[in-house]
């Protein structure tokens, strides 16, 4: 990307800025804040009252808070993703895949990212970005099965995977919001059919859902008076008159999968027509928009792409899987923000692990240890955590691991209200990912 | 009504009609929708004329496979020697439709969750479906055979990890689940019983999809699993799961939670757990029993079951007398939360009402919607219609629920003149027709 498209996305990005934001604080737009840099020692010299002010414009009740995981599946080549564009150890380990210094986007003056995620610049710009470096957990495994299960239950141990984090966080939910809150759409699970494991464990299996279509009710062909009809399908299952036991449990479930429908009816009226998103994952990140558009009460939502395990030949292939990540998370950071909906949503990008930091000789990359994870949302504070990968080592060497990965996942929990107890056992440090 | 069978042994015992209860086209729908997952009204009457005892005798027993059926599954064997995960849901399903007896379709989809065991991490599909083939022929036999199978299955050491168990590396997961899940319970072993029962099957490996007794990883030295000493290898361990009463309590508990319904009294439990370990674990013995029993027929066991997905699907379709696209509806099931070959976890689904949620709930309206299509397409589509398509709603309703619909919507279905199609993706979307 050269540096005029740069600059345009930056002018794009402060223009997408909504003027309620800037106003919250006079005379400074939340971007010049960040742009200052500290904004939390700002934050401690404001009095009370407007520091509230600040956090609350960033930030939603607890409970509408709404945490996107998108896992990038096959081991993302971190290296090659957040780019050390000024250590020569990178371009020695790398003949043939190091990105030479002008063609990533730079984040600061040693780090950058791949140009294929250059969409991702305004939001980093903006402080709504955080980079977490060498994330991982002790002793790598570099299977991809393994690792992802170790990702999913957030165990590291042998006891045999049953649940994973995400479903158990679920069940804690479930547990805590009683028995008949049963047709909601807490956890949600986006494209793939199948559940993956971090969804296990939930008392209601996570729905996945491919298109908004999945909500919709449909009459069978040549049903004629639709409005009529439906009226009359509606009022058959959801009246609970002289209904007892399961069946009347059934209707009250019913009852509310009726409203999600209509609920998603109407916004979808709303949309205004155009191009839609073209790529699998742009398009699942936008059918998570309009479900937390439409307030069914989602909490979670689980997305995947695929990919990324470039053991040959990766160069071109890995550019294609980012690129369709940064225009879809782009795009998606565009959606919620159109809908009033960017305070509120948060999401995770990660992968099983990064690759081996000497490329190989087919031109890919082999399975390694740690990588970096994205936190992106309005709520997000912007910047660098964990420690830049030190490649000093022999060959044949990993990205170490610095910053557990349950840590990230016990800050998104604190960050949603939920206790990870349960979730994500054993004590480990938060991560000043929020503002 | 429940209320009147004072002790286990009461609800246990035989069934008698017009003492008990009626026997009457409501109890033989329910026989059919359990054991065949549903029948179509011309079933369903003979059911009424054989009378319970016969009736239990004739549907919970998986004869032979012969006739047009044997015709039908030698048309699809050419399929099945390398087929795709689709493919072997399609057959499934095409199985659970056309068998005349689906009671082996039936006990091989409880066996398939109570040994759940997912593609997911197995990667071989025709493991998978090769692993259902054996739940389909031992299902209905003796458990204790059928679990040495099970132990000896590749997709089950691929899936629990025995190739990893190893003479100096001994990996637990099997053993736990063995004792957890398969067997025991929770609370009938030790931790000292898994870590010795890991060590007992230690060497039980799979390699290019068969079993393979690795002795060099095997590890011969003393054990000590749930009371029995010695060199134990993993035979005798199952031995040892086998003769506990916990056991035939917990497999047994488990078909009766499936098959009969969800709350048995703990003393039922017991007496079930006896009647199993008496009978050396005859597994279609004990389903005879269950089926025949009064607690079977008894208000409390009626309509108190959620339809799995797949349940649901095929009960209608065989009801309806309905063909439907097999290979497209093994993906509308996965959709619905039942995927075929790939149960969510190794504790198998949860089931109950944790099927529904506003998604799956629209998802089995849209399933309703197609079959009612299908129906009006049928040649001969029985109940037939009354005129123009307009359906006979009363021989519907009697048909789907026994009659039995809450007050007053009988009624106020009835009285339109609602199209056929109208009419079953109502009837099949009420809250009624999620329940077995």
């Amino acid at each position: 990307m050269n540096e005029e498209t740069q600059d345009r996305r930056r002018r794009d990005a402060s223009a997408h800025c909504p003027p309620t934001r800037a106003h919250a604080l006079p005379g400074l737009t939340r971007r010049e804040i960040l742009k200052a840099g500290a904004a939390l020692q700002l934050l401690a010299l404001m009095p009370a009252g407007l520091a509230h002010t600040f956090r609350n414009v960033c930030a939603a009740e607890p409970g509408e808070r709404v945490l996107v995981v998108v896992q990038l599946t096959g081991g993302n080549d971190g290296l090659n993703t957040v780019i050390p564009f000024a250590d020569d150890r990178y371009h020695r380990a790398r003949p043939v895949l190091a990105l030479r210094p002008e063609r990533v986007v730079r984040l600061s003056d040693h780090l950058g990212l791949h140009p294929a995620l250059g969409a991702l610049l305004p939001h980093w710009d903006e402080g709504c970005m955080a980079v977490v470096q060498g994330v991982g957990y002790p002793d790598e495994n570099r299977s991809h099965f393994r690792s992802m299960e170790i990702w999913h239950t957030a165990r590291t141990d042998d006891s045999p995977p049953s649940a994973g984090w995400l479903g158990l966080l679920a069940a804690q939910q479930a547990a805590d919001a009683g028995p008949d809150a049963s047709s909601e759409l807490p956890f949600v699970r986006i494209g793939g059919r199948d559940l993956p494991l971090a969804l296990a464990g939930a008392p209601r299996q996570a729905p996945a859902l491919q298109s908004l279509s999945d909500l919709s009710i449909t009459l069978p062909a040549g049903t004629d008076r639709g409005a009529a009809a439906r009226r009359l399908l509606q009022e058959a299952c959801r009246s609970p008159a002289s209904r007892e036991g399961l069946a009347a449990r059934i209707a009250v479930a019913d009852s509310a999968a009726f409203d999600c429908a209509q609920r998603l009816h109407d916004l979808a009226r709303e949309e205004p027509a155009g191009d839609g998103p073209t790529t699998p994952l742009a398009r699942a990140l936008a059918l998570s928009s309009q479900l937390i558009g439409a307030r069914l009460g989602t909490r979670v939502i689980y997305v995947t792409q695929d990919g990324y395990d470039t053991h040959a030949r990766q160069e071109r292939s890995h550019e294609l899987c980012l690129r369709e990540l940064g225009e879809a998370l782009d795009d998606f950071q565009g959606r919620l923000r159109r809908q009033g909906d960017d305070g509120r949503v948060t999401t995770l990008v990660f992968s099983e692990f990064g690759r081996r930091v000497e490329e190989n000789a087919s031109g890919g990359t082999d399975h390694g240890a740690g990588g970096p994870v994205f936190v992106l949302g309005r709520a997000v504070k912007g910047g660098v955590l964990g420690i830049d990968p030190d490649l000093s080592g022999d060959r044949d060497t990993d990205v170490p691991v610095g910053v557990d990965f349950r840590s990230v996942y016990v800050s998104l929990t604190d960050w949603l209200g939920m206790p990870s107890t349960l979730a994500v056992p054993g004590d480990h440090a938060r991560l000043p990912l929020f503002a | 009504m429940s209320a009147s069978w004072r002790t286990a042994e009461e609800a246990l015992a035989p069934f008698r009609p017009d003492i008990d209860g009626p026997w009457d086209a409501g109890s033989a729908s329910h026989l059919l929708r359990r054991t065949c997952f549903g029948g179509t009204r011309q079933e369903r009457d003979q059911v009424l004329r054989w009378g319970p005892g016969a009736a239990v005798n004739e549907l919970v027993a998986c004869p032979p496979i012969e006739g047009a059926y044997a015709s039908v599954l030698e048309a699809l064997s050419p399929l099945l020697s390398a087929g795709s995960l689709e493919l072997y849901r399609s057959v499934w399903l095409t199985r659970m439709l056309r068998d005349p007896r689906p009671m082996r379709e039936q006990l091989a989809l409880f066996w398939h969750g109570h040994f759940a065991t997912s593609v997911a991490k197995v990667r071989g599909p025709h493991l998978m479906a090769a692993q259902v083939d054996l739940l389909r022929t031992l299902g209905p036999g003796r458990f204790g055979v059928l679990l040495g199978a099970v132990a000896r299955d590749p997709a089950m050491i691929r899936w629990l990890d025995g190739n990893g168990n190893r003479a100096r590396h001994p990996n637990e997961n099997f053993a736990r689940e063995l004792l957890e899940l398969f067997c025991l319970g929770v609370g009938h072993y030790e931790e000292c019983d898994v870590r010795d029962a890991a060590r007992a099957f230690s060497g039980w490996h799979e390699q290019d999809g068969r079993f393979r007794f690795n002795a060099r990883e095997h590890d011969g030295s003393d054990k000590l699993v749930l009371g029995r000493s010695g060199p134990l290898d993993g035979d005798d361990v199952l031995a040892a799961c086998l003769e506990r009463p916990a056991c035939a309590e917990h497999v047994g508990g488990r078909l009766f939670r499936h098959f009969v319904h969800a709350a048995p009294s703990p003393e039922l439990v017991t007496l079930i757990g006896e009647h199993y370990l008496a009978s050396g674990y005859d597994t279609l013995a004990l389903l005879r029993e269950l089926f025949a029993s009064r607690a079977f027929f008894d208000a409390q066991a009626r309509r108190s079951l959620v339809s799995s997905p797949v349940a649901l699907a095929i009960g209608a379709a065989r009801t309806l007398g309905l063909r439907p696209d097999t290979s497209e509806l093994g993906t509308r099931l996965a959709d619905l939360g039942q995927a075929l070959y790939e149960p969510p976890s190794v504790k198998g689904w949860d089931g109950g009402l944790a099927w529904l949620n506003a998604a799956t709930l629209i998802g089995r309206m849209n399933l309703a919607a197609r079959f009612a299509t299908s129906f009006a397409a049928l040649r001969k589509p029985d109940p037939a219609p009354l005129r123009d398509g307009v359906a006979d709603l009363g021989a519907l309703i009697d048909l789907l629920f026994d009659g039995e619909l809450p007050g007053g919507l009988r009624d106020r279905l009835a009285s339109g003149d609602m199209p056929l199609t109208q009419a079953i993706h109502i009837l099949l979307s009420l809250p009624e027709a999620q329940l077995s």
